[in-house]
């Protein structure tokens, strides 16, 4: 191994560390830097005085996000969307991906079925004809305007319809034979199997309703039902009259915090129950990629 | 026999939720496509005089229009591109670090801007990038003027195009990754006794295996050209840059919602869905012959 | 077997769909004439009987930030709302309170899902007609509304047209504060301007002196404005140019005035301006409350501004920096000093109205004139601090669709205030705003108190913005718009478009990314990409005249 050992070979080792460790920073600092100001003082934060440690230490600004109520309200309202939402894919899912994991001759019109689930993948609606249909269903202002929607994702489904064809007929078989009914072998034989499958395909969801915004916008009158996410949308804009909203004396508030260490201090406690599941995603996503592209 | 029709029930019972929550959410829109083809008069609903062609002719007739299209192309395509030359470079670099440690730090800490939505993203921008924001303050240290990322026209795609890479290179490193790793070691063992050094490997050895890889995401990717983003372009961007970062998405919303052109908005978003149905089609074909890639 | 199963399925929902969608068509009639009480001469007291049953109405509401609430109350159940009820046995039903009311409602048109009573703009007006989605209201107006509402419609009845269509009501307009509130001014933050000792502008370029000296002594930029340019076209004027207003050439046909020669000179200014440091570098990305927070924080002295500067930011401002911060209005001046043609706009900006469906389209006029008899009659009749819960701390604003303008009313109220403040004498007051303007002038005066600064700066200071406007109108110091009711449907349906694009063209100008002939290819593609329709489509429905 002297080529290991060689001049060139140490210099390249030193540039590729520096260079790695520099562009995971990049990726990092942002989220140090958000983490900062929004525990600095307002003035120090105008003044361009933050980078990555706190100056004039103050809570000021989470004082402000939890005692609003909008906050909690619209983060109560996503933890309800990601709990509910989550359960409701992983039950259509695992109902859709079983019969279509058999081939054709066992679910006669199976392909028809795959066939009419692929085509919402490759074509929607659009923004209006969606919209009136979920006014039409009236589920206009209702949490289930943001789950019923989306109810099947036909790509997780499809991960789902994978693993299980790339289990054992065997196991099936045995169960068939002792006379169990499809629904049976589903719920006792296959479900503990599918474990690792699910757990992807259900972090796939939750990390969805998580992140959604645009539907809560739309189907969503009244500010006050808004998910996190929406909520946090509209701040981009609007922080400022929140701030005048919540009826503490302006002066007061702006001596202790603006704009930038509220709006900052709001997306970093949105941003950490991602944060805290991160370990669970990047393991499982990584599988899930494998699982998705394994063959049909 | 009984059994087994009794057994095909059973499938067909489970296919019913998914079934029934598709039509409605997804095929029922299908249907009142017919408004791009309509003069929409809300008060009619469906039986709206028809229009034939002409809101298509009208929007096509838009100068406004046939620029989003270009802006729309124009950052899809860097978006694209640099979404797989940008992690190839780092997992290849990233493959070279032999610590095991020091690679999943790296690799973890690259792929968590990915996970957060891009309202938290767009937060995070907004600050960073403003004018007595982060970025700016660092630029001052070395001299170099403040420079406008989200307000100047000429700079506004690259910022997107560039914070789209930064937000997603971590996910195509993992890919990347993984492929390499099951690369055969004993292949660089035999090249090592033929003298070729780590460049001359990763030219006739790494990038060969890696190929099919890369060209399955590209063609992956073919499906997205007409989605330039809009999470992330409708959170950051202003009148100022309409020029240049106005989309295809982020048109039809304003068209449709903002100034109530419920027609001209759906056909639109029609033109786009087709499109994009013709090219995700394309790309499946292609992913098949290609790199033997099959999702069903 | 399954195909036809499938078939059903969809037969099923196609029926549902197809049945939705007529849903909204059958406009059934108003029912039989309520039961409501009767005046001591015992005839119907149309215009303020109480419904003998209880009525329920629905609306919809835009969120009025600055309005303070007792602890409880909010937009949907305040004293308006419970005054309703005990007064008139209405009860309002709010569906909804939003940020973004113009969005939300065109989505609540799309899908034909509408409340009762509500808020449109002249833009959903027309559409709403077309669509014969709401009521036609000539006669319920006529037999509902009270001499006072009828009597404000008498006084604008340019307004009032609007509202109609082929001589029907379908809107009744709120109607605003008369032509005083319209001129626009150039606000300079007093104690800087005293400190440095200079003279009060008398001219555009002692305006961008006086920028230029702020920005020497106190840094920053020297004037505020933001990315719709709305604040930097208010100056325009200077320039004999009238941005976003549609206007008589010599010829006597409508142009718009941003497209015109004149707009070039002023661009070509501002253009230098902007090279000097003196419009804020930032204005691109800046919103209205971005602009009026770098403001508050006391980092620019000049703004171009309409009339209720110290409303917002002016309160803020005095918060913040004090008493003598606080920022006198001037008169917009041309360049040989003499005084700049302000523009005058048609200023009714919405429109009540009453959805095909309702039942009770006569519980909204009924409601109206309850507004219109509180803020013009209180005084008098109601307790004082009965009249100051409907209307203090800008819960007069949180009303919605239920609220009517006296188009006199700021005109009237003026003179009166600012002879009582001269003379002490306030015997001539009729009105609560009367009082309010005249109290909170003398509080501000007495004890700076920041949330009196909007009526001070108004009307009490000894440079007040209305002293001004009174001047600008008394001497017919304007033109009017020649757009003088609602836009047709060109330029509703384009008419957003058409703005970006000089918008976006102008910013480049100023910002100096092309230079000044840019103008006539920006002039090009507006009247390319639907200026040229939308002017045709104005003269042929306003030119007559």
């Amino acid at each position: 191994m002297a080529y290991e050992n060689s001049t060139g070979r140490k210099l390249f080792h030193a540039f590729n560390y520096t260079f790695l460790l520099l562009t995971s920073l990049l990726c990092v600092l942002p989220f140090v830097n958000l983490l900062a100001v929004s525990f600095s003082g307002s003035a120090a934060v105008s003044a361009g005085d933050v980078a990555f440690w706190p100056v004039d230490f103050t809570t000021s600004a989470y004082e402000f996000a939890l005692e609003g109520g909008d906050f909690l309200q619209s983060l109560w309202i996503s933890v309800q969307r990601v709990a509910i939402g989550t359960i409701v894919n992983l039950v259509l899912m695992v109902l859709t991906a079983y019969p279509l994991s058999k081939t054709k001759d066992k679910v006669s019109g199976r392909n028809i079925y795959m066939l009419f689930f692929v085509i919402t993948m490759l074509f929607n609606g659009g923004l209006i004809p969606s919209y009136l249909i979920v006014v039409k269903t009236g589920l206009i202002d209702s949490i289930w305007s943001l789950i019923l929607p989306g109810a099947l994702p036909v790509f997780s489904m499809i991960i789902l319809m994978n693993f299980l064809r790339g289990l054992p007929e065997e196991i099936e078989e045995s169960a068939t034979i002792d006379g169990a009914g499809a629904m049976q072998i589903l719920v006792r034989i296959l479900l503990p199997l599918l474990k690792p499958a699910l757990a992807t395909v259900g972090l796939f969801s939750i990390v969805g309703h998580w992140n959604s915004w645009f539907d809560g916008i739309i189907y969503m009158n009244n500010t006050s039902n808004y998910p996190l996410q929406s909520y946090l949308q509209t701040l981009l804009l609007s922080f400022e009259q929140l701030m005048m909203k919540a009826g503490r004396d302006y002066t007061q508030l702006l001596a202790m915090m603006n704009v930038r260490t509220g709006r900052a201090a709001q997306l970093f406690l949105a941003a950490i129950p991602i944060m805290l599941i991160y370990p669970f995603l990047q393991k499982y996503f990584t599988s899930g990629l494998v699982l998705g592209s394994v063959k049909g | 026999m009984l059994a087994k029709l009794k057994r095909q029930k059973s499938y067909h019972l489970m296919l019913v939720p998914g079934v029934i929550l598709t039509f409605i959410f997804s095929y029922l829109p299908f249907y009142g496509l017919i408004i791009a083809f309509q003069d929409y008069n809300p008060g009619m609903g469906f039986q709206s005089p028809w229009a034939g062609m002409e809101n298509f002719q009208h929007v096509f007739n838009q100068p406004n229009f046939l620029r989003t299209i270009w802006n729309t192309l124009y950052m899809s395509f860097f978006k694209i591109a640099l979404g797989i030359v940008v992690p190839v470079f780092f997992a290849l670099l990233l493959n070279e670090v032999a610590r095991s440690l020091f690679k999943r730090t790296f690799q973890t800490l690259v792929y968590i801007p990915n996970f957060l939505s891009w309202v938290i993203m767009a937060g995070i921008l907004i600050d960073i990038l403003g004018s007595d924001g982060f970025v700016n303050t660092l630029l001052g240290v070395f001299g170099i003027e403040p420079v406008s990322f989200l307000g100047s026209p000429s700079i506004f795609p690259w910022t997107m195009i560039v914070t789209d890479v930064w937000k997603g290179f971590g996910f195509g490193t993992v890919v990347y990754l993984a492929a390499l790793t099951s690369i055969d070691p004993g292949l660089y063992e035999a090249a090592l006794i033929d003298g070729a050094n780590r460049w001359k490997q990763t030219i006739y050895i790494t990038l060969p295996l890696l190929a099919p890889t890369i060209v399955l995401m590209s063609v992956l990717s073919l499906g997205n050209v007409l989605n330039a983003g809009f999470d992330q372009i409708f959170n950051l961007y202003s009148p100022v840059v309409y020029e240049t970062g106005d989309i295809i998405d982020t048109y039809v919303y304003r068209l449709g919602i903002q100034q109530a052109q419920y027609s001209i908005a759906t056909a639109v978003g029609l033109f786009k869905s087709v499109v994009s149905c013709i090219m995700v089609a394309l790309s499946y074909v292609l992913a098949n012959k290609v790199a033997g890639y099959r999702i069903f | 077997m399954r195909k036809k199963w499938i078939a059903a399925v969809m037969a099923c929902c196609l029926v549902a769909l197809s049945a939705c969608s007529n849903g909204g068509n059958n406009g059934e009639a108003p029912a039989a004439e309520p039961k409501q009480a009767v005046k001591e001469n015992g005839e119907v007291d149309y215009a303020f009987g109480k419904y003998e049953e209880p009525v329920t109405i629905h609306t919809v509401r835009a969120e009025y930030a600055s309005a303070q609430f007792p602890a409880g109350d909010d937009m949907s159940n305040n004293v308006w709302t419970r005054a309703y009820k005990e007064r008139f046995n209405i009860e309002v039903v709010t569906d909804w309170v939003t940020d973004e009311y113009d969005t939300k409602l065109n989505l609540a048109i799309s899908s034909n899902e509408l409340p009762d009573v509500f808020h449109v703009n002249a833009t959903q007006l027309q559409q709403l007609i077309e669509a014969d989605m709401i009521m036609d209201l000539t006669d319920v107006f006529d037999k509902y509304a009270s001499d006072r509402v009828k009597g404000y419609m008498e006084a604008d009845s340019s307004s009032y047209e609007s509202g109609k269509r082929d001589g029907k009501l379908y809107g009744i307009p709120q109607l605003h504060w008369g032509f005083i509130d319209q001129p626009d001014f150039v606000w300079i933050r007093n104690d800087w301007k005293e400190e440095l000792g200079l003279p009060d502008p008398q001219s555009i370029d002692d305006v961008k002196n006086i920028a230029l000296k702020f920005m020497e002594a106190y840094g920053g930029y020297g004037m505020a404005v933001d990315q719709t340019l709305d604040y930097l076209n208010a100056l325009a004027i200077a320039w004999d140019a009238h941005p976003d207003m549609w206007l008589k050439d010599q010829d006597g046909k409508i142009v718009y005035g941003s497209v015109q020669p004149e707009m070039k000179d002023a661009l070509a200014a501002w253009a230098e301006w902007y090279k000097l440091g003196i419009i804020d570098p930032e204005f691109p990305v800046k919103d209205f409350s971005a602009m009026n927070s770098n403001v508050v924080a006391g980092e620019v002295g000049v703004q171009p501004y309409w009339q209720w500067w110290g409303y917002n930011p002016g309160v803020d401002v005095v918060t913040n920096l004090g008493k003598d911060a606080v920022f006198y209005p001037y008169k917009i001046k041309k360049a040989d000093g003499s005084d700049a043609t302000q523009s005058i706009f048609f200023a009714n900006g919405v429109y009540t109205v009453v959805s095909k469906k309702s039942k009770h389209p006569e519980a909204a006029i009924k409601l109206l004139n309850f507004y219109a008899y509180i803020l013009d009659e209180g005084v008098g009749s109601e307790t004082p601090e009965a009249l100051s819960a409907f209307i203090d701390k800008d819960i007069a604003h949180v009303t919605g669709a239920f609220k009517i303008i006296n188009p006199n009313t700021d005109y009237e109220q003026f003179s009166r205030v600012s002879e009582a403040l001269a003379s002490g004498d306030t015997s001539a007051f009729t009105t609560s705003g009367m009082w309010q303007k005249y109290n909170n002038s003398v509080e501000f005066k007495k004890n700076g108190t920041p949330a009196a600064t909007g009526d001070y700066l108004q009307q009490g200071s000894p440079k007040n913005a209305y002293g001004l406007s009174k001047e600008i109108i008394d001497n017919k110091q304007y033109i009017e718009t020649a757009l003088w009711g609602a836009p047709p449907e060109e330029l509703a349906d384009h008419g957003s478009t058409l703005d970006d694009i000089l918008t976006e063209g102008f910013t480049k100008i100023i910002m100096g990314a092309e230079n000044i002939d840019y103008f006539d290819t920006i002039v090009a593609n507006w009247r390319s990409a639907g200026g040229d329709a939308a002017t045709q489509a104005v003269n042929e429905m306003y030119g007559g005249n």
